[in-house]
């Protein structure tokens, strides 16, 4: 008898540990396949270029990998006898009919659908640090402003809003199954258990805790107020052309912001200003009280939702304390001097490489006859000046050859 | 008095229906019949299509179209979403409509979805329509350059310099049977206003996929002071004149201008040529809209069409998107930098030594009112007509139907 076939897809949303999730799941895909959980995926960002095709999203040059990514994910879900995860956050903005796509190429795989929610008051400052993080030089106030204008117009708003907004994205993707088959993991309150939020992901996926324990180095850690205003000016200087999206991927992304100004402590940490907390507190009991009465299968509970009734103090990223901001600065021009200098060092080994195998290869050339060439050559030069037309057709040789022919 | 539920559902039901077969009454005037509506799917209107698609069938059903499966077109844009970033699934407004306030996209009514929105549904439909016609190589219609055999009597040229107008001349000489090509050739830079040659630039990449819009294109040329070697015509004549000799390359300033078929003619030998359209497979001579069209197209394609068949099916694109349009000039910020750049252009076609036809002074950035960016409701125009001919282009098995 075969087992039945069922898929969990998570969709988001971002800055929930999604990214520890994936690469849990990614490390230990041939482990978990033995014990019948497949995660179908060759290299880490598969599920990122599969979402990009779903959704026909360009993502800075990226998306030209994406070409067929989505249906070749599905047909390996399709295929597999018994429990498939997919999950990458962007999927949380899947429009209903890209949502059906979704469903119609899973064919009669039974689907759940997962989504880890963190409260709101959390998630916006994060949001505006993501952004940050991705090139964009918006300030934090004209951030707030255009998530905050109800009519959600623009790039920014509307893509906030299509990934963070959890009561709509269920509605979205679970309009169509069963309740019990949508799957809310809530994240704990800062102070839990640190293995919490993997426990309850664990138990959706229907995975022993205890046996793939959380070790992993790939998250998607925070900065603070100076680091991420440094970030944001870096973007101003090095957009339009000055880094292509690869190198700021590697240098700014993850050398600067992820292994360099993340690590700093004593920072002041994003916060909402009053007003726009205020704003944020309401919101988040209208989606509770939503969210409570579908019938969902919560995993955790609502009250993760709730913001903490203490305020952390709001410091502006939009005019932060100038010493910190250099103090970052200083620290990351370090780092990036450090990995000019491992450069510089693979550069030199690789031009020692090629001069060597030049060297072999001029000796090889002689050994082989290149002297009775030369030779050669030498003679029918010499032959050829001594009449007008051996000088012309020489000449002519020469001009056809071009500068590198060697003179004899 | 608030309508119920039920009533909302048959008003917008009947209403997609009305729309599938072409019908074009806005949201707004529209009565749903009393009875008679199929039911909905969905046990509210949320399954309904969203505003955004419903609109944009209407406007295509405002729109002249000939030949074509109406509701085939209707359903290919209802049943997909716009592509890229933008408002999710925007809900129909009515009275009676169900749902939570404060949750999900603010409803509206179609005839009120901003243009930017609608350009998004328009141009992933137009993309559909591309991908599943099958894709005939437009350099298969009519007498193929290749196939033509240079004289060897003839002097032999070659057309350099901003691409659209050199297509265009190309053609032509086409035309009145000359062939591009043979030994030291004279060689024949067609040159136009800076801003003129920077939309051919633009539009040429484009047409060869890029998605690159014109104010990014202009503000990075900008920021390095550089042109693209295709329009820095005194590098570029100068490079031919250091292959072939300065007495054989030839500026010829003046754009589209009748004269510059006149100078081509006399340089080439033979009668003046007819002033013809790009051939098919040689840059496309696009209008500005029509370029931003292709370009928010080519961001669709990147993703969904395999890199082998892309260009054919980008081809297939500037055909359904050819056709006349409005100028565009550098933006307003980069304004300065195109006079100087192109004063200083001027100067150094003065002071080149091969052959200038024509006054240098008019490669200057002119400014004569145009707009410096295209508009979202332009775009629309241009992305709705192009859907049609697209679906003409299917229903005539992957062929341009020629008007």
């Amino acid at each position: 008898m075969t087992e039945q076939r069922k898929l969990l897809v998570h969709v988001g949303t971002p800055k929930t540990g999604t990214s520890f999730v994936q690469d849990l799941l990614f490390r230990h895909r041939t482990s978990l396949a033995a014990h019948g959980i497949l995660y179908p995926a060759d290299r880490f960002d598969d599920h990122f270029l599969a979402a990009l095709d779903l959704m026909e999203l360009p993502w800075g040059g990226l998306e030209k990998e994406a070409v067929g990514a989505w249906d070749r994910l599905a047909a390996q879900v399709r295929d597999w006898q018994g429990t498939s995860i997919i999950s990458h956050e962007i999927l949380a903005r899947a429009s209903r009919s890209q949502v059906r796509r979704a469903f119609d190429s899973f064919g009669d795989v039974e689907v759940h659908v997962v989504l880890s929610a963190r409260d709101l008051v959390r998630q916006i400052p994060a949001e505006w640090q993501e952004n940050v993080k991705h090139r964009r030089t918006v300030t934090y106030a004209d951030f707030l402003r255009k998530i905050t204008d109800p009519r959600r117009r623009g790039k920014l708003a509307s893509w906030f809003w299509a990934v963070q907004e959890v009561p709509d994205i269920l509605d979205r993707w679970g309009s169509t199954i069963p309740p019990e088959r949508v799957h809310l993991v809530t994240v704990p309150k800062p102070g839990a258990p640190r293995n919490l939020l993997w426990e309850r992901f664990a138990g959706v996926f229907g995975i022993d805790p205890r046996e793939f324990e959380p070790e992993s180095t790939r998250s998607n850690p925070s900065l603070g107020v100076p680091e991420s205003a440094l970030i944001r000016r870096i973007n101003a200087r090095v957009n339009d052309g000055v880094l292509a999206n690869h190198h700021y991927r590697a240098l700014v992304r993850e050398l600067l912001a992820h292994r360099t100004l993340s690590t700093r402590t004593g920072s002041a940490r994003l916060a909402l200003p009053p007003d726009v907390r205020s704003w944020a507190v309401d919101l988040s009991e209208t989606w509770i009280a939503a969210l409570a009465a579908r019938g969902y299968d919560v995993v955790g509970t609502l009250e993760d939702l709730r913001p903490d009734a203490d305020a952390a103090t709001f410091r502006d990223p939009d005019a932060p304390n100038e010493k910190r901001v250099g103090d970052a600065a200083v620290q990351g021009i370090v780092a990036l001097l450090s990995e000019t200098a491992r450069l510089r060092e693979v550069e030199d080994s690789l031009r020692a490489e090629l001069e060597q195998a030049r060297r072999e290869r001029d000796e090889a050339w002689a050994a082989a006859g290149g002297r009775l060439v030369y030779r050669t050559k030498q003679r029918l030069v010499r032959l050829a000046d001594d009449s007008a037309a051996g000088r012309a057709v020489h000449a002519g040789y020469r001009r056809v050859r071009g500068r590198s022919s060697r003179s004899a | 008095m608030t309508a119920p539920p039920e009533a909302f559902d048959r008003a917008a039901w009947s209403w997609v229906d009305h729309l599938r077969h072409g019908g074009s009454t806005p949201w707004a005037d529209w009565s749903a019949p009393a009875t008679g509506q199929p039911a909905p799917p969905g046990k509210d209107g949320s399954t309904l299509p969203a505003a955004a698609e419903l609109e944009v069938v209407r406007r295509l059903a405002t729109r002249p179209r000939h030949g074509i499966d109406f509701p085939a077109v209707a359903d290919l844009v209802l049943r997909r979403s716009g592509p890229g970033r933008g408002l999710v699934d925007i809900p129909l407004a009515g009275t009676g409509r169900t749902g939570t306030p404060r949750i999900g996209t603010p409803p509206s009514d179609p005839g009120l979805v901003p243009d930017g929105e609608l350009v998004r549904v328009a141009v992933g439909a137009l993309a559909e329509l591309l991908i599943e016609t099958p894709a005939t190589d437009p350099t298969d219609t009519g007498p193929s350059r290749m196939t033509a055999r240079r004289r060897p009597w003839e002097r032999g040229f070659r057309i350099a310099g901003p691409p659209v107008a050199g297509a265009r001349l190309r053609a032509s000489l086409a035309a009145a049977g000359h062939v591009e090509g043979g030994r030291r050739p004279r060689v024949l830079l067609v040159a136009g206003a800076f801003d003129e040659m920077l939309l051919q630039i633009w539009s040429s990449r484009v047409q060869r996929g890029s998605t690159l819009p014109w104010p990014k294109l202009v503000r990075r040329l900008a920021r390095e002071d550089r042109v693209p070697l295709a329009m820095d015509l005194p590098r570029l004549a100068g490079q031919w004149a250091d292959r072939v000799g300065a007495e054989r390359v030839h500026v010829i300033i003046g754009g589209a201008d009748p004269g510059v078929w006149r100078t081509a003619a006399q340089i080439v030998g033979g009668p003046v040529p007819p002033i013809a359209e790009p051939a098919p497979g040689d840059v496309a001579d696009l209008s500005p809209r029509a370029t931003d069209v292709l370009r928010r197209v080519n961001e669709v394609l990147n993703v969904r069409v395999d890199p082998a068949r892309l260009p054919a099916v980008v081809r297939a694109g500037s055909a359904v998107l050819q056709g006349p349009g409005p100028a565009l000039v550098v933006p307003d910020r980069q304004a300065a930098w195109a006079a100087e750049r192109s004063r200083r252009m001027a100067q150094d076609l003065r002071a080149g030594r091969y052959a200038v036809h024509g006054e240098p002074g008019q490669v200057a950035s002119r400014r004569d009112g145009d707009p410096d960016r295209v508009h979202a409701a332009d775009v629309l125009d241009i992305a709705l007509d192009a859907c049609l001919r697209a679906a003409e282009q299917s229903a005539h098995g992957g062929k341009v139907p020629r008007r």
